[in-house]
């Protein structure tokens, strides 16, 4: 596993809700700032704001996928263990369907929870490879906007003065480790 | 607009209130968590003393080979339903006043699942030898039998718990991101670890509510499966008293029953001990109270369908087993139990006036399950003790073993809970502000 890290410099804007951030990516993007170098850090999921939606195979895929993986577990199970080691009790039959319905559900449910669980963790985790910026006071109630400079042709002191006139609060530049 | 800015500006207070009962501790506290060490230090003394000794330490004989272990079992996984009860279903229906309550519930279902595995382990007369429960091909060349009920117990007791536990740590990680940035010591660096690196960017978020999304239905019908298996345990068998079609939704309903009937305990004790009253309002007790008094008229209703149509049917062998309950020598606990879980719900929580009465609910919730206790014993007891050879017929009491187990193990949750709530915001910090952004 590679664990090598790098201090990433990111720009992190700090504004006050209420303001329209959409306006303000809409001003970066006009002065040639590219929409993966922003990101905007809240203290809750902030409903109408369409920004940094990257291009992932949807999660219920992979639910469903792993669930199917699990019916087959289940299968192995309830009919592959019965066959090959057939243990006769009381006359009943060595492959029982219903009761393959009732291991095979289970087994499709935990591997579609765990593998969707293992996914979010992963994504989670990928998503500060490219440097997320972060400060205490957005739990307090502020919304960040992160730009990471390395892929912003622009100078920081002019993207700093862009941001004060959009409104932000407070501006500080950090090294981010990713 | 207006309470939306309102909203932003309580921040602060929320985080300062619900982390707070993470940074301050009283001795009251150090006073409870050493009574409980040491009535669970007991408790272990005793399954000790079973193991070193053998089972013949129980009260179990021919023919009541299941008893006090195996009932515990059953009411702990019921117990366990709380949380995915009060939570899942509450985030399927969108229900706002869920968001106080989750946590509490979800910490519940967690430590419930530990307690019922290890009545389990309890009952097993060689435990060393558990791991033949295991599906791999053991020395005899014999996998295990999945044709068995209790196999489709394991595999969904197993399932169960996994997903609860990830149920219980996704929307955890905003919150353990938080108490990273503003609490020391030790513990810093755990939350370092468990929380991933949150950020809180909008990707983080977006993936988050998707596996939220998908995975809340999925844990819902988890539970169900998990106590209609617990329930076939009993239905699959031909013992007058559990053959019956209505053992497995009954189950559930019952397990939902003495779920919610915990939680409103537990939402009573978070409130008074951390001041939490703020956040948890005797309008939560009141929609808690609502929801016991469905499950109150459900389970009722199953219960009387299910003594009805044996009542009519006069089979001599089932009859025996409603005779022991009705008028028998089962008749005390038995309309001790009608008092606890049917009665008192109706008289009390139909009351409007009374369902804002956070002490008055919390009682309720204890006479539930302790009704609910002594309901999964005559679940098992009496149809055990009266099986269809009239010489084969016995009497039960738990042994003092028994008794030590069950007591030291009632500590354990309780122990468990309290060192939980010393480490996890019992309230979900980030759903709580989503909640007040909603109005």
């Amino acid at each position: 596993m590679d664990d090598r890290t790098t201090n990433v410099p990111v720009l992190l804007a700090l504004f006050r809700p209420g303001t329209r951030l959409d306006a303000v990516l809409a001003g970066l993007r006009a002065q040639g700032v590219p929409d993966h170098a922003t990101d905007i850090v809240s203290p809750l999921p902030l409903s109408g704001l369409v920004h940094g939606v990257s291009v992932q195979t949807p999660l219920y895929l992979i639910t469903i996928f792993a669930g199917v993986i699990g019916i087959g577990v289940g299968l192995f199970f309830a009919v592959g263990t019965a066959v090959m080691y057939p243990l006769m009790t009381g006359g009943k039959p060595i492959v029982s369907w219903p009761i393959v319905g009732i291991i095979s559900y289970e087994t499709m449910m935990l591997l579609a929870i765990v593998a969707t669980f293992l996914v979010v963790v992963r994504r989670i985790r990928r998503g500060h490879r490219r440097g997320v910026g972060y400060d205490p006071r957005i739990d307090d109630g502020m919304v960040g906007l992160s730009i990471v400079l390395a892929d912003v042709a622009m100078r920081p002191s002019s993207l700093r003065a862009l941001l004060e006139e959009a409104g932000a609060e407070n501006i500080v530049l950090k090294d981010e480790r990713v | 607009m207006e309470s939306e800015r309102t909203a932003w500006d309580q921040m602060p207070k929320i985080n300062q209130d619900l982390l707070a009962p993470l940074q301050t501790t009283t001795w009251p506290y150090f006073v409870l968590v050493g009574t409980l060490g040491v009535i669970v230090a007991v408790g272990a003394g005793a399954w000790s003393y079973q193991i070193e000794t053998g089972i013949g330490q129980t009260n179990l004989h021919k023919p009541i080979f299941w008893a006090s272990y195996i009932a515990s079992f059953v009411y702990w996984i019921g117990v366990s339903h709380s949380g995915t009860f009060i939570s899942g279903v509450l985030r399927l229906s969108k229900a706002e006043w869920r968001r106080p309550v989750t946590r509490v519930a979800e910490l519940m279902t967690i430590i419930s699942v530990t307690i019922a595995t290890l009545f389990v382990f309890y009952h097993l007369g060689r435990v060393w030898r558990w791991y033949y429960l295991v599906p791999y091909p053991n020395q005899r060349e014999i996998w295990p039998n999945f044709r068995s009920p209790l196999m489709w117990d394991a595999t969904a007791v197993f399932t169960y718990a996994t997903a609860s536990t990830i149920y219980l740590y996704l929307p955890l990680i905003p919150d353990l991101a938080l108490a990273r940035d503003r609490i020391g010591g030790w513990r810093q660096s755990l939350y370092s670890l468990l929380s991933l690196g949150w950020r809180g960017s909008q990707n983080e978020w977006r993936t988050l509510n998707a596996a939220i999304r998908i995975i809340t239905p999925l844990i819902v019908m988890v539970m169900v499966s998990v106590h209609s298996i617990v329930g076939w345990d009993f239905g699959m068998s031909l013992v007058p008293g559990w053959h019956s079609s209505i053992i497995a939704p009954y189950f559930v309903v019952g397990a939902v029953h003495s779920g919610l009937g915990m939680v409103a305990v537990g939402l009573y004790f978070i409130r008074r001990t951390y001041h939490l009253e703020d956040y948890i309002r005797p309008e939560h007790f009141d929609k808690l109270g609502k929801l016991m008094v469905v499950t109150t008229l459900s389970l009722a209703y199953l219960y009387f369908a299910d003594q009805l149509t044996v009542w009519y049917g006069k089979v001599p062998d089932e009859m025996a087993v409603l005779r022991s309950l009705v008028t028998g020598s089962y008749a005390t606990p038995f309309l001790t139990m009608i008092v606890l879980i049917y009665l008192i719900p109706i008289a009390t929580l139909t009351l409007p006036v009374f369902r804002v009465w956070p002490f008055g609910v919390m009682v309720v919730g204890i006479a539930i399950n302790l009704g609910m206790y002594i309901e999964r014993m005559l679940i098992l007891i009496p149809p055990l003790a009266h099986p269809r050879l009239i010489n084969n017929w016995s009497t039960y009491f738990p042994s003092w073993v028994e008794l030590t187990l069950m007591i030291g193990s009632l500590a354990l949750a309780i122990l468990l809970y309290a060192l939980a709530v010393k480490f996890v915001p019992v309230i979900s910090i980030w759903e709580e502000k989503e909640g007040r952004m909603h109005g």
